[in-house]
């Protein structure tokens, strides 16, 4: 297990430098120039150049590279463009805002969809079951930024029960958790319930009903946990996914989370800011399926790693 | 049982999350504090930066710091602010005298040197305010309470230019660091900026005007989704919504306990016209397409209540602007006008443009429909604005949507800086237009306007642009905000306004 680890850590490392060395290269073949767009509408050939000089863009790109990839290893992923602060003390700062929402919605979503995936299959093609893949399905299709605007209008407006925009307490997190929850319960509600459906069918269900356990026993205990291994790979992703870019939901809310700075600091050409950002999310990434495979592990005893 | 305790895990985790945010609630509602919305992102509050020129840096430039000088844009004259009188000693030499007794927040007191700074850190940072103090040879400190400023050459923008150099403590470096907590003399003191989400700004309680600040404290929040902005003042939740479009503004009007305003900017967007590409070189071609736009259809319906049609190359509001003659909607004429310069079937060409203006897709398709009825056959490209800067600084365009002035609210900042031929902005060039240098470098304000007036009309007359129309701010705010009031310009502040609990 040990050496398990220690491979993937080292793994780990190198998609790290593999997206930081892709995304080095992306930024800047981007057009556009960061220092036309610091200045804006106000830039003039001179203060573009003197911009240039003292963000050091007028160095070759090799010569950035190299010099970008030995501060990083340092710990000094440079200074935002627009502000006096560190690149990654900025993304750091946004993380537990991101990380509040992420967890939120995830709790949201597996728990609502174990629970409807569940009622589903308890009787597969009843009506029940057939409600549920109806509106699993109307769900899934449902934009976020349009069920986030209705939210607000519905519950925040006209109910005033919630708060319409902004991060704070419980309340705050209800409208934009939900949001985001949404079209990933109707995912996994379909696949909880294709899971159930399959497995109940298997010899070893067959066997502990025929122990005399409930039908609960059954689910939680032996359906569950052979049904779990897609649900769980899908859940990674998804929280991969709500690190990264829920860019919508954060505007729509004016949650400041990761999404938000991600995306200004890419359309502002902010450099350092992309490359601590996206390396901050590739690391998050690696540990989220370091953990999902761990998961697998716990599970199902037959997976071992060596 | 591991999954119902690794769901009872999370969902543990996720409550102490959620309870680590209770005590950040933004706008607490407590009596007397101010909650506005942001209009655009905050970049950063370092007044001299690379985010010196934005729209939100002047607004909070207002309640943190202190210029020298304001102007009146009712009196139509400059006001004391930190100078209490100046005067030109002779045309590059100006001499300041300055308040006693105001404080910075962190208990300094104010004296010229914090001028002297000032003037040398905004130069220093080369930001987009940098070109405006670059004439500036030297600061002179005689005493504490006189600064004696010497230009190159004659700035008849000196004065437009201070009041917009916000004021910051003797000895400040030329680093970015000073915007983590900036230091001013304005009505409010720094407390707290949280990068997209609020800036709190406490009173100043020592602030040198009698009685301001108004209200004890003014949170800046950030709302960028203007639906989620209409309905948060319509909540209560904020107290005044800046930057509606035409829509929320017509809702709001009929919500109780909200009244919307619309007060002017000086601001005018324009399509401009590449002139140093054919066919535009053609001053005929230039003159169809004035007259092929219908200005007035797209103020009363796309902008209605957020624009009027233009009526000069600068806003009415602007130093030295003067009305031009309209120019009729004429298709025929327009037609006309390209047949002689050799386009009687019209031509290809294209517009490009960024979103960040109110309803700027809905113009630029406004502008494509009303310019294929002459026969000008117009692709429409929205750019992302990285992209679009560069076009547009690079004049890889034909034609660009534009929208121009701001800044000091003099003339200069948008005829000489856009339209001069050494300016390179529009490839547009004439010789009797460089009047704007005799212009910039006059100190007599009469003499200036007589020169800009003649600026205008050969603007108007050559059409380096279309000029549609100068765009309106939209205000919206709860009944209980006394004191409020549409500004004269783009740039508000809520020093004078209080909220009644």
């Amino acid at each position: 297990m040990l050496g398990f680890l220690a491979r993937r850590l080292l793994a780990a490392l190198v998609v790290v430098w593999g997206a930081l060395t892709v995304i080095f290269v992306i930024v800047r073949v981007l057009p556009g120039d960061p220092a036309a767009v610091l200045l804006g509408t106000y830039a003039t050939p001179q203060l573009i150049a003197e911009q240039r000089q003292r963000l050091g863009l007028n160095q070759p790109r090799p010569v950035q590279y190299v010099l970008f990839m030995r501060q990083a290893v340092l710990g000094d992923w440079g200074r935002s463009y627009y502000e006096g602060s560190g690149a990654m003390r900025l993304v750091l700062g946004r993380f537990p805002a991101t990380a509040e929402l992420a967890l939120a919605s995830l709790a949201l979503t597996v728990g609502a969809s174990l629970g409807l995936g569940s009622l589903a299959a308890r009787r597969p093609h009843s009506g029940l079951d057939r409600a549920i893949e109806t509106v699993s399905l109307a769900a899934q299709a449902a934009p976020n930024f349009w069920l986030g605007l209705v939210g607000i209008l519905i519950f925040s407006r006209d109910l005033k029960w919630l708060p319409s925009f902004g991060r704070g307490g419980l309340w705050h997190l209800v409208l934009p958790s939900v949001t985001l929850s949404v079209q990933f319960i109707g995912l996994l509600t379909r696949l909880v319930r294709a899971g159930i459906v399959e497995m109940a069918g298997q010899d070893f269900a067959r066997t502990a009903r025929a122990k005399g356990l409930t039908e609960l026993r059954v689910l939680v205990r032996h359906i569950y946990r052979n049904m779990l291994i897609p649900v769980v790979t899908m859940i990674g992703l998804q929280l991969g996914t709500l690190v990264g870019g829920v860019v919508v939901t954060e505007t729509v809310f004016a949650w400041p989370g990761l999404g938000r700075l991600i995306v200004t600091a890419i359309e502002n050409r902010d450099y350092p800011l992309v490359q601590a950002a996206v390396a901050f999310t590739a690391m998050i990434f690696v540990l989220t399926n370091l953990a999902v495979d761990a998961a697998y592990a716990c599970l199902d005893p037959r997976i071992r790693y060596r | 049982m591991l999954l119902r305790r690794s769901l009872a895990a999370a969902v543990v985790v996720c409550l102490l999350l959620a309870g680590t945010g209770i005590g950040l609630t933004t706008a607490a509602p407590a009596p007397s504090t101010v909650r506005v919305s942001y209009l655009q992102r905050i970049l950063s509050l370092d007044p001299h930066g690379s985010a010196g020129a934005e729209r939100m840096s002047w607004i909070i430039g207002r309640h943190l710091y202190n210029q020298l000088v304001s102007w009146d844009y009712s009196a139509k004259r400059f006001q004391p602010q930190l100078a209490l009188r100046w005067r030109n000693i002779d045309p590059t030499t100006w001499e300041f005298e300055l308040r006693r007794g105001v404080k910075f927040h962190d208990g300094q007191g104010f004296t010229s040197a914090a001028v002297k700074t000032s003037l040398e850190r905004v130069v220093a940072m080369k930001g987009p305010l940098a070109p405006l103090f670059a004439p500036v040879q030297s600061i002179e400190t005689p005493d504490p309470y006189r600064v004696v400023i010497k230009t190159r050459e004659p700035v008849g923008t000196l004065l437009s230019n201070l009041t917009i150099l916000a004021i910051v403590p003797a000895g400040t470096p030329a680093t970015p660091d000073f915007g983590d907590r900036p230091v001013g003399t304005g009505p409010f003191k720094f407390v707290e900026f949280v990068r997209d989400a609020r800036l709190v700004l406490d009173a100043n309680p020592s602030y040198w005007q009698q009685g301001i600040p108004r209200s004890q404290r003014v949170i800046f929040v950030d709302i960028p989704e203007v639906a989620a902005r209409a309905t948060a003042v319509e909540t209560g939740e904020i107290d005044i919504a800046v930057g509606l479009p035409p829509e929320q503004m017509k809702r709001l009007r009929t919500t109780p306990n909200v009244t919307v305003e619309v007060g002017l900017t000086t601001l005018t967007r324009a399509l401009w016209i590449n002139a140093e590409r054919a066919p535009f070189s053609d001053v005929r071609v230039r003159h169809a397409l004035q007259h092929a736009i219908n200005v007035n259809a797209i103020t009363s319906s796309l902008v209605a209540g957020i624009a009027t049609p233009s009526t000069s190359p600068i806003a009415s509001n602007v130093v030295c602007y003067a009305k031009m003659p309209p120019i009729s909607y004429d298709t025929a004429l327009a037609r006309k006008l390209l047949a002689e310069a050799g386009f009687p079937r019209g031509f290809e060409t294209s517009v490009k443009w960024t979103v960040g203006n109110p309803k700027e897709r809905e113009v630029s398709d406004a502008i494509v429909g009303q310019l294929a009825l002459v026969g000008i056959r117009v692709h429409n490209l929205q750019q992302p604005r990285a992209i679009w800067l560069d076009d547009l600084l690079k004049l890889n365009w034909d034609f660009e949507i534009s929208t121009t002035g701001g800044g000091t609210g003099d003339p200069d900042f948008t005829l000489r800086r856009l339209y001069h031929t050494r300016s390179k902005r529009t490839g547009w060039s004439n010789q009797e237009f460089e009047l704007v240098d005799d212009a910039a470098a006059s100190v007599n304000l009469q003499q200036r306007c007589a020169m800009y007036k003649r600026a205008q009309e050969i603007l108007w007359d050559q059409g380096p642009a279309v000029f549609l129309f100068d765009p309106l701010e939209s205000y919206a705010f709860r009944t209980s905000v006394q004191g409020f009031k549409a500004p004269p310009s783009e740039i508000f502040g809520v020093a004078d306004v209080a909220v009644s609990p």
